[in-house]
């Protein structure tokens, strides 16, 4: 990529507020502290022979927990403290700040989730009936849709109220009590549809990518409320 | 990007100033209203370069229009231009070349001061970071401290640090949001001979907003006074105290009457007011009246206890602006 382009420009502002985001965000030990409790989390799940699917959706609850504290630190509390008023202050753009903000807490999610998952298979918790392939794409993609879910709402919340501690405890409220029935009973029950697809179910490509564009579209329109909303917010009226 | 433009403000990153401008704000008409308050009502403004005091008392309307200057904050009528560009248009292209140091600002306490301003380099797009965080750093006296924590810095270094992100990348304007506030007197005294020293070395205009103007008029060669949301006036130092102040001297004696009486007469004595005990001396040739003033207190056997000139004296004015009581009243508010 050539120096003077504008996507390598963009990539490397976003490259920066990324660092500058994980050593202001994500000091020690709130990174180590997500990846453990994640991997004990699924280590410890009594019910060790649930299937994946199931495995899946009791993980929901210890995500939500984790997506609404670090989205309510990420967001509200750097709006709260005016760590974003003050990147504002440079020239760097409203969009390049929650881009950076919102991938740099998403990608850290789903890498501590993901191998806490991978952990809890290699250590036997309860792989029994499905290929390792198989298994990791279904749970691949099913988390990361599952996450993009609970971090785009966490994310509108945050900035919605634009206090720390309230955002954590809305998003926590919000996503337990109308978190899992929106995700899990979106039209036609999207997350089962498409999970079982790629475990290999007999289902069809087309209900499969009608499922994924469903659970696509959820996240995605929740996220662009959110900028537009961040954008007023940051018009600092 | 225009010519023009270009040749503004990248050659002055390497010391070609080529096309030196009039001013370098220009705000037309700016309005802001936050629901029913409004904070700033049409004003109207232009900014020369130099040292450049924004003066009010809290709740006047600087920090707003700072937030404007800088396209945090989108005017509700009006626009303000910087450099020629728009400041909320053309936002980013503003900030290449102005820094800001906003009051209470959070820098991040876990990083390094040499780290953090390394990431403002970079986020500012220059070349070489390093080199230029160096050599902000070392600017504003902070080179020992390069590899401390920030958390670990008193309230000076943070001033100092708030400055050196601000002037770094060698930005043609900084912008200063009370400066000096939370600093003890020393400290005040070296953050403003630093911020001299650079318009005066470096050619760097300040606009530095406050409401302590004794030490801002030691270093300010422009003043633009607002008060609820309005400028009352804009001027250079000199041209605001000839205009409001029709006094050159305050002199205090024990029988200031008497004083008055005698000088009354003098040729080089235009005008002679007694006020709250003081002597306020109007005069046409002040070196006469300074060689003179000795002899004449002798001969009436009156002694002098002080002696003030009134020039450049930013509270007087502000004062005189607002009539005694108001501004008074808004100082103690």
């Amino acid at each position: 990529m050539k120096k003077s382009s504008w996507l390598y420009s963009v990539m490397k502002m976003l490259e920066t507020l990324m660092k500058l985001e994980f050593e202001d965000t994500w000091r020690w030990p709130l990174l180590e502290i997500t990846v453990i409790v994640t991997i004990l989390t699924n280590l410890s799940n009594p019910q060790a022979a649930l299937s994946y699917g199931a495995r899946l959706f009791y993980l929901y609850f210890y995500m939500l927990m984790f997506t609404s504290i670090i989205f309510a630190k990420t967001f509200a509390a750097s709006i709260e403290k005016g760590n974003i008023k003050l990147l504002l202050s440079y020239p760097v753009e409203r969009r390049y700040i929650f881009t950076a903000k919102f991938l740099l807490s998403f990608l850290i999610l789903y890498t501590a989730f993901f191998s806490s998952y991978l952990a809890s298979m290699m250590l036997g918790g309860g792989h029994t009936s499905m290929e390792w392939e198989v298994t990791l794409n279904a749970v691949g993609v099913t988390l990361f849709l599952l996450l993009l879910y609970q971090c785009s709402v966490a994310t509108l919340i945050s900035i919605a109220t634009s206090r720390g501690m309230l955002a954590a405890i809305i998003s926590i409220l919000a996503l337990w009590r109308w978190g899992a029935p929106v995700w899990f009973l979106s039209p036609d029950n999207s997350s089962v549809v498409l999970f079982r697809y790629l475990s290999g179910a007999d289902v069809s490509i087309v209900d499969a990518g009608l499922a994924l564009i469903t659970l696509l579209l959820i996240p995605l329109t929740v996220l662009s409320i959110a900028y537009l909303l961040f954008c007023r917010v940051m018009e600092f009226d | 990007m225009s010519i023009v433009w270009f040749m503004q403000n990248y050659l002055h990153t390497y010391g070609w100033d080529v096309m030196g401008e009039d001013f370098i704000i220009e705000a037309e008409g700016v309005t802001k209203r936050f629901g029913k308050v409004i904070a700033l009502n049409n004003v109207n403004l232009k900014v020369p370069s130099g040292v450049v005091g924004l003066i009010g008392p809290n709740g006047a309307g600087k920090t707003t229009l700072i937030n404007i200057i800088i396209g945090l904050v989108k005017p509700t009528r009006g626009r303000v231009s910087v450099f020629g560009c728009d400041s909320w248009k053309e936002r980013s292209k503003v900030l290449r070349v102005i820094g800001v140091l906003h009051e209470g600002a959070p820098y991040p306490t876990v990083l390094t001061a040499i780290k953090f301003l390394e990431y403002v380099a970079r986020i500012k797009g220059l070349a070489e970071p390093k080199v230029e965080a160096d050599m902000a750093i070392k600017k504003v006296g902070l080179g020992w401290a390069r590899n401390r924590k920030i958390a670990t810095f008193s309230t000076g270094m943070m001033q100092r640090l708030g400055l050196a992100q601000a002037i770094i990348g060698r930005p043609r304007l900084v912008i200063l949001d009370e400066p000096t506030s939370n600093l003890d007197p020393i400290g005040r005294v070296n953050l403003l001979n630093l911020i001299h020293q650079m318009n005066r070395e470096e050619g760097i205009s300040f606009l530095i907003s406050t409401h302590i103007l004794p030490e801002l008029e030691r270093i300010a060669d422009y003043a633009i006074f607002m008060h609820e949301g309005h400028v009352l006036e804009s001027g250079s130092l000199d041209e605001l105290v000839k205009k409001h102040l029709n006094y050159d001297f305050s002199i205090w004696t024990q029988h200031p009457e008497r004083l008055a009486e005698a000088l009354h007469s003098k040729d080089y004595v235009k005008q002679v007011n007694v006020k709250d005990g003081a002597v306020l001396v109007n005069v046409e040739d002040r070196l006469r009246f300074a060689m003179n003033l000795p002899v004449i207190a002798a001969e009436h056997n009156l002694p002098l206890i002080e002696i003030r000139q009134s020039r450049r004296n930013l509270e007087e004015v502000f004062m005189a602006l607002l009539g005694d009581e108001d501004a008074g009243n808004a100082y103690e508010a």
